[in-house]
């Protein structure tokens, strides 16, 4: 009953089928009936018997393979889609818009059983929350490199979704001629007049502050880290919109960032170059030689109330333009779990230059980040094809490690291709 | 129509011998014992050895007196006896005799050749059709309620809805 409620047009076939068979078998019956009469008519008038010939042989065994050929083709469809799985070809797929990827999810969310917006809510990781560990800091001496230590993803509870190779941020660095140091919202400038061995008793120069940086969504934000080379010092930040994220405060997405913010700042006046903001919850980032690379991920919560797939279009905004991702250029691979936006940044730091590259892959992925690319691994599946339309216990025939990696040219962010083990 | 009273070891043997049809309503009574006839019924009692001729007469009663219908065609006048005529069809106010491959025009209106042969197995299948019954090679039931009759000469006819519980009782024996 369950299976027919679920799928109307399965009851809608069947009852044609049977009317159909109902309507042949009333027509077999008829026939033979009156042939009969005909011939023991034919007997009584003497006139030589039609006897049972075999054109009426003919004309019932025809009648009842019409009559039987509905449920002979049902038969077809259930051995075929019961025996037959869907071989991902590891070929990428792209969507014409939303309602492409909304199709993808209905027609797959019955056969994969990890597809389970209840399952992800209680895992999604928390984005990593600023647990780190001052271990250089020695008395008012600090460190002239790296001192803050965040858990990288090889350090997680959580058995999936880890991170590896990301950069290790820097709270606290200097050139020659200052430190840069994060302290709470602030960066905070002093002169390096001790050659980079201590910070103790600098000079203080300036500040930049980002508590200040609230727009419609009374954004907060966490200064992740920084980067520095001759010509920028470069922000990394986490954002939180508080106003606009349109769920309960109390959820755990609210610790989640929405978005990351690059800011990158000149250092020969500490004036704004750029503001890269990128969509997606901060996944992996990395700096290579005046580039700076960022894996995002945003959990595509389908069940949640009032869900609009439109909302989550990744984008990125350069100085406030904002450049969304067209559909058209979302890849997906058949097999894998569409329920994250992965996005790919590449920002040629101080230019108008971003690449950006999405993904529609699970969540769980891991990511293996490098200054030569990224690589996302996760599970591939071998799925029943009629498992959804069947209730089928077994929905996957079988499961594989696949490897999508992506290459890091010199800010250009291309496709290498996709490993299936 | 008939009614077989033989022995009951021989019984099947001769029915198949006479091509007799046997009718819980009959008239004849066909028996080798004298003892076995019916006062109320005609009695044709025989001898085995004349089986064959007893096979005739029953031909005999059964197709009844010989009856002639007369038609035209280009050719003439033809009289043919009534069973040889497939079916008897109007056609824009004609009526014609259709036979296996020709058909002959019939100077009478069609429920006065129904009159006719009333006695000889001929059932209108619609206003405008009268079937020899005789001629039916197959009857195939259309999922409109009405039959479609496959003559022995490849044609096809109709029986009409209004024609169908008369044409069923007509087949039966």
């Amino acid at each position: 009953m369950t299976f027919f409620i679920n799928n109307p047009w399965a009851l809608v076939i069947g009852t044609l089928v049977t009317v159909f068979i109902t309507l042949m078998t009333i027509k077999i019956i008829k026939e033979v009936k009156l042939n009969g009469l005909l011939r023991a008519k034919h007997q009584l008038m003497r006139i030589k018997s039609v006897s049972l010939n075999i054109g009426f042989i003919k004309r019932i065994g025809v009648l009842t393979s019409t009559a039987l050929a509905p449920i002979a083709v049902i038969a077809v469809i259930v051995l075929v889609g019961t025996n037959s799985n869907t071989v991902p070809s590891g070929e990428l797929r792209t969507f014409d818009d939303s309602n492409d990827i909304t199709k993808l999810y209905e027609s797959i969310s019955g056969v994969l059983p990890r597809y389970s917006s209840t399952e992800y809510s209680m895992d999604v990781p928390y984005n990593d929350e600023p647990e780190y560990n001052i271990s250089s800091v020695e008395g008012d001496n600090y460190d002239a490199v790296a001192t803050t230590h965040f858990l990288t993803g090889l350090e997680r509870t959580y058995s999936s979704g880890e991170v590896v190779g990301e950069d290790q941020y820097s709270t606290l660095l200097h050139n020659d001629d200052y430190y840069y140091e994060v302290v709470g919202t602030s960066i905070e400038i002093t002169v390096n007049s001790n050659e980079g061995t201590t910070k103790t008793g600098t000079q203080f120069v300036d500040s930049i502050n980002y508590s200040n940086w609230a727009g419609a969504c009374n954004e907060n934000y966490f200064i992740k880290g920084m980067y520095l080379d001759e010509d920028y010092l470069t922000v990394v930040l986490l954002e939180y919109p508080i106003s606009c994220i349109g769920i309960d405060l109390d959820s755990q997405y609210v610790f989640e960032n929405m978005n990351i913010l690059v800011s990158v700042i000149n250092i020969d006046d500490l004036s704004d170059a750029k503001n890269y903001r990128l969509n997606g919850n901060l996944n992996g980032v990395i700096y290579d030689n005046g580039y700076l690379y960022v894996t995002t991920k945003r959990f595509l919560n389908y069940d949640e109330e009032g869900f609009n797939i439109e909302n989550y279009l990744p984008y990125y905004e350069i100085d406030g333009i904002k450049i969304y991702k067209d559909y058209s250029e979302i890849v997906y691979i058949e097999g894998t779990v569409p329920n994250s936006y992965t996005s790919v940044y590449s920002i040629e730091l101080g230019a108008n230059i971003v690449d950006h590259e999405v993904l529609l892959v699970d969540y769980y992925y891991d990511t293996h980040i490098s200054s030569s690319g990224v690589e996302f691994i996760g599970t591939i599946y071998y799925f029943e094809t009629m498992a959804a339309v069947f209730e089928l216990e077994d929905t996957i025939e079988e499961s594989k490690k696949i490897t999508i990696t992506l290459n890091f040219e010199t800010g250009n962010i291309v496709y290498e291709g996709i490993e299936i083990k | 129509m008939f009614k077989l009273k033989i022995n009951k070891s021989e019984h099947k043997l001769v029915k198949e011998k006479l091509k007799l049809v046997e009718t819980p309503k009959y008239s004849y009574v066909v028996t080798d014992d004298k003892e076995l006839v019916e006062d109320d019924k005609l009695n044709i009692v025989f001898n085995h050895a004349e089986i064959t001729k007893v096979s005739n007469l029953l031909d005999l009663i059964v197709q009844g007196e010989e009856l002639f219908i007369t038609g035209n065609n280009e050719f003439g006048q033809k009289r043919i006896e009534c069973r040889n005529f497939y079916y008897f069809i109007v056609e824009e106010d004609d009526v014609y005799g259709v036979l296996g491959q020709s058909k002959l025009i019939i100077r009478m209106k069609l429920y006065e050749i129904e009159e006719i042969l009333n006695p000889k197995d001929f059932i209108r299948s619609s206003k405008y059709c009268l079937v020899n019954i005789g001629k039916i090679d197959y009857i195939k039931a259309a999922l409109n309620s009405k039959l479609d009759l496959l003559m022995k000469n490849g044609e096809h006819l109709e029986v009409n809805r209004s024609y169908l519980k008369e044409f069923k009782k007509a087949l039966k024996v």
